[in-house]
């Protein structure tokens, strides 16, 4: 797949939780199970799961912020942990991040200016303060704040205004691939609406490929060709957005659609959600990680780990009644 | 999700009206004076004092405040408040000097510990816990007696111990800091741990030290008397305010005024920097800065 | 028609700052009848927590609040400490957005949830327990796996704000307020909690009030919403009536730039243009003197600076603050 921007392939990412005992072993949690998925450049995919399913540790590994267990991730077709330091550093110009927390993704103590300029005062041709500052005003301009949001800090904006001004320092580099990790959960919905528009409106423009990263099925459904949803640390469904949405395959992802709440008061009525979830289990039990809480569940899917598996073209699930 | 909890009270610039609030402390004005006095007093005293602090005038010992003499003079006719004045200049310099010490060698540790985790924090934490394991005036006084009396040593020995006191406290502070999305957007933006913990890590925690240093500035100069009462500190002809409570022991009936000058001016100076100190901890902690 | 439980009457809110004086909340009216649901909706800065908070006595000191909140009889702005204590939780109750800080992490959930009841109804230490293990059964926190010996950190979010339910059920209260009670929370969760507290008041006959800024968490859990903007009321009425006609500007606009939206006109999907509101909120020192909306309105007259608009009826009990309402269909 040398055309893919991004290729994840296989991707686990286990993480060791305080032993038990002070002569056993201490247990692995999984929170990453065998990822796979490649983005093409200048799509929108997204990646929607609730709390715990692994979708911002799937960000960080594909950033380079942690290194997997196993498996493997292509950016630009070279394998990102195969990559020497300073290859590494050379490469993250070309992969950006905008964060969940308007308010504490931007240092407090420094000016707009320097947090916006910070990915290109690593790279050769941010050396000059000129062509920094240039660049800075840009890309602020480019958000639609004035370029004199410069000289401010980040406390005299509102989270809005400090979104834009992450997605300024994301843009800063002309990154190839721009790593969206719930950008605007904690936004109101009016100044969601025109965050979202305005990263439409770059992706357009700049032609970047994003990688949306969001709990809010209605938010991910307005901005991504492509979805795929997570549970526990699997992908259990994958395909077009707008299939996956108005025909889910699996029960969590129905369940996911039937649980989002309607702005149409014809909609009174209980819904049949799934059972409360049990404690997080640390050990992987065999079998299908969604059968304790899936109204459909039979002896089979206790035991057997349904693969993800092409249902109709483009759009899979992982679930042996799909 | 909204990062607000409890309903809010309007946002607008939420730092200035809690700059303000820092700034109306009564303890920063109070303490701020108090440690301005100080200073000057000890910067005053580098060119100017009434007498010189060595000349003594047996036969004028151990008068009662004039207006010649506003303290007084001690037992050898030495004019007490140049004395103190003098005293202050050593105090402060011992105090300062010791801090520096402390907070140029504990910071950094502090900031490698939280940066590195793992073997790295056990390492230095470890030898905190073995450096509080001592009790640093003792120590002092140990070290002071060992490598032989004088202001250097004196510094030394206090220096040494304000190292773990800024390693716990730049390393606590920082701790949380490394999981903040700044940093983490930082990493993405190539930065590497140590431009980090320079750029990012250190101007969020100063607020922080700045006010353990005003604190600790004023255990020095307390540190500093200590030392001096038991002729371990500045050694004589250098006047030092524990020095002169030392020799104010012998006349304590006949002038208590001797000791009491001097005890004041320690006194003094340890409130005011702690109420400094405490008032910077109004203004600078961020803690302090959610809604009231 | 017997007079309303609680009633919110010209309810005005100023607090002094260092920059002025902030209005947060302008001349609001509620009117809220026994067992009834109602919903507020708003988006940060409107002032609908506030609002709660005046009804709970809890505002901030230096808050300035004009008018009456009259609950049974009683006017609660004027009511003493005192008599608020004895209010809180016993009638009127409240559950908040954060249920980790909502819940004190070193109290056991048992003593949490008897704590009301040993507080308001004077029961002794077993029957507050048993009554206790009664309403952790009632929120879906059953025996043996929900000990009352647990504490909160050993739960989850859902878990916890559902012992929060059960904290803010124990004395039977009249009214219940909930203030963004499942934004923390995952979406099947939060589906399970709304069913919850629609469960747990359609049963005792409390009366709901549901703050939200999701218009469809309204729209499934309530009978009658209000919208609020900049620290006023701009649209009220029944909720089936307000979604079908979307009368004021700022609900319309509302719900064109929510996701929802795209959701519920059965696009296909895929990348869309969101109908964003353009502008922001209007600083609370510094409000608008005609129509707080105006600046933002793409149907702004002068009229409409001139002065606030008094609410225009629009259907049977169903009023918009505009005035120039939007009468045309709205999009299905």
């Amino acid at each position: 797949m040398t055309d893919a921007l991004l290729e994840v392939r296989d991707l686990v990412r286990d993480y060791a939780l305080p032993r038990r005992h002070l002569f056993a072993p201490p247990p692995r949690l999984r929170a990453l199970d065998g990822v796979s998925f490649h983005i093409a450049a200048g799509r929108s995919f997204g990646i929607v799961g609730e709390s715990g399913c692994g979708k911002s540790t799937l960000a960080r590994t594909i950033l380079a912020l942690e290194r997997p267990t196993a498996g493997r991730v292509h950016v630009r077709g070279r394998d990102l942990f195969a990559l020497s330091a300073h290859e590494l550093r050379a490469q993250r110009r070309h992969v950006q991040m905008i964060f969940q927390d308007p308010y504490g993704s931007l240092d407090p103590r420094q000016r707009v200016g320097r947090i916006v300029a910070e990915p290109l005062s690593m790279t050769a041709e941010g050396r000059d303060r000129a062509t920094r500052r240039a660049h800075v005003a840009e890309a602020l301009q480019a958000v639609g704040l004035a370029a004199e949001a410069a000289n401010k800090y980040p406390h005299e904006f509102s989270g809005g205004q400090r979104q834009r001004i992450a997605i300024a320092r994301a843009l800063i580099t002309r990154p190839e691939l721009i790593v969206a990790d719930e950008p605007v959960s904690a936004l109101d919905v009016s100044v969601q609406a025109q965050v979202l528009n305005l990263m439409s409106d770059l992706q357009a423009r700049l032609g970047l490929t994003y990688l949306f990263i969001s709990h809010d099925l209605s938010v991910v459904r307005c901005v991504t060709d492509e979805v795929a949803v997570m549970y526990r640390g699997r992908i259990v469904e994958q395909g077009p957005t707008s299939r996956v949405f108005t025909t889910p395959l699996h029960p969590y992802t129905q369940a996911l659609v039937a649980a989002i709440p309607k702005p149409d008061p014809r909609r009174r009525q209980d819904r049949s959600t799934a059972s409360a979830p049990p404690a997080p289990i640390a050990e992987a039990d065999g079998g299908c990680p969604f059968a304790p809480r899936c109204p459909r569940a039979e002896a089979r899917c206790r035991i057997e780990a349904p693969q993800l598996r092409t249902i109709e073209s483009g759009h899979s699930a992982a679930c042996h009644f799909a | 999700m909204p990062p607000e909890s409890l309903p809010e009270v309007p946002q607008v610039r939420q730092v200035q009206v809690w700059r303000r609030a820092g700034w109306r402390s009564r303890s920063l004005w109070i303490g701020g004076a108090v440690t301005l006095v100080l200073a000057l007093t000890a910067l005053v005293s580098l060119v100017w004092t009434p007498y010189p602090f060595t000349a003594i005038d047996i036969a004028g010992k151990l008068a009662l405040p004039t207006w010649a003499h506003p303290f007084g003079t001690d037992h050898f006719g030495r004019d007490v408040l140049s004395m103190i004045m003098v005293g202050a200049r050593n105090s402060i310099v011992v105090a300062c000097v010791a801090v520096g010490i402390g907070a140029g060698l504990g910071v950094p540790l502090g900031l490698l510990a939280a940066a590195r985790r793992g073997w790295v924090d056990e390492v230095v934490m470890r030898f905190n816990d073995f450096a509080f394991a001592f009790p640093a005036l003792l120590s002092a006084v140990m070290i002071t007696a060992i490598a032989g009396p004088g202001a250097v040593n004196a510094i030394i020995a206090i220096g040494i111990f304000n190292v773990p006191v800024f390693a716990r406290l730049t390393r606590g502070a920082s701790l949380s800091l490394w999981k903040r999305e700044f940093v983490l957007a930082a990493r993405v933006a190539a930065k590497g741990d140590l431009a980090i913990a320079i750029e990012h890590i250190l101007p969020n925690v100063a607020g922080v030290l700045i006010v353990q240093a005003t604190i600790q500035f004023a255990l020095g100069i307390l540190a500093e008397a200590g030392l001096s009462y038991l002729g371990l500190g500045a050694q004589p002809p250098q006047p030092s305010w524990g020095k002169m409570l030392n020799d104010a022991q012998t006349y304590i009936y006949l002038a208590p005024r001797l000791a009491i000058f001097p005890g004041l001016a320690i006194t003094l100076a340890v409130l005011g920097l702690n109420l400094l100190g405490d008032g910077l901890r109004d203004v600078l902690d961020p803690r302090l800065r959610r809604r009231r | 028609m017997p007079a309303p439980l609680l009633h919110i009457d010209r309810l005005s809110l100023n607090i002094p700052t260092d920059e002025g004086v902030a209005e947060i909340l302008s001349d609001v009216s509620i009117a809220l009848n026994r067992g009834e649901s109602i919903g507020v909706v708003g988006e940060s800065g409107c002032g609908k927590s506030m609002t709660a908070l005046a009804v709970m006595g809890l505002l901030p000191e230096a808050a300035q609040a004009t008018g009456a909140i009259r609950f049974d009889g009683d006017d609660l702005l004027q009511a003493g400490e005192a008599a608020l204590c004895a209010l809180r939780g016993r009638r009127i109750a409240m559950i908040f957005q954060e249920p980790m800080t909502a819940l004190n992490p070193v109290m056991c959930i048992g003593a949490q949830v008897a704590e009301g009841l040993r507080l308001h109804l004077h029961l002794g230490r077993a029957e507050a327990e048993d009554q206790a293990r009664r309403l952790l059964d009632r929120v879906g926190l059953p025996a043996p796996r929900f000990s009352p010996r647990l504490y909160p950190p050993q739960l989850s979010g859902g878990q916890r704000q559902r012992v929060v339910i059960a904290m803010a059920l124990a004395c039977g209260p009249d009214i219940l307020i909930a203030d963004e009670p499942t934004t923390a929370l995952d979406v099947t969760i939060q589906a399970q909690i709304l069913d919850l507290i629609a469960a747990v008041t359609a049963e005792t006959g409390m009366a709901l009030i549901m703050i939200s800024h999701d218009l469809g968490i309204v729209a499934e859990t309530t009978e009658r919403m209000l919208v609020m903007y900049a620290g006023r009321i701009v649209e009220q009425g029944p909720t089936a009536e307000v979604f079908a006609r979307l009368a004021h500007p700022y609900t319309r606009g509302l719900f064109a730039a929510s996701p929802h939206a795209v959701a519920a006109s059965g696009d296909q999907g895929g990348r869309v243009r969101l109908a964003a509101i353009p502008g922001q909120v209007p600083d609370p020192h510094r409000r608008p003197r005609g129509c707080v909306f105006a600046d933002r309105c793409a149907r702004a007259t002068e009229a409409c600076r001139a002065g606030v608009p008094a609410p225009v009826a629009i259907g049977t009990n169903h009023t918009a603050a505009c005035i120039h309402p939007v009468l045309d269909e709205v999009p299905v």
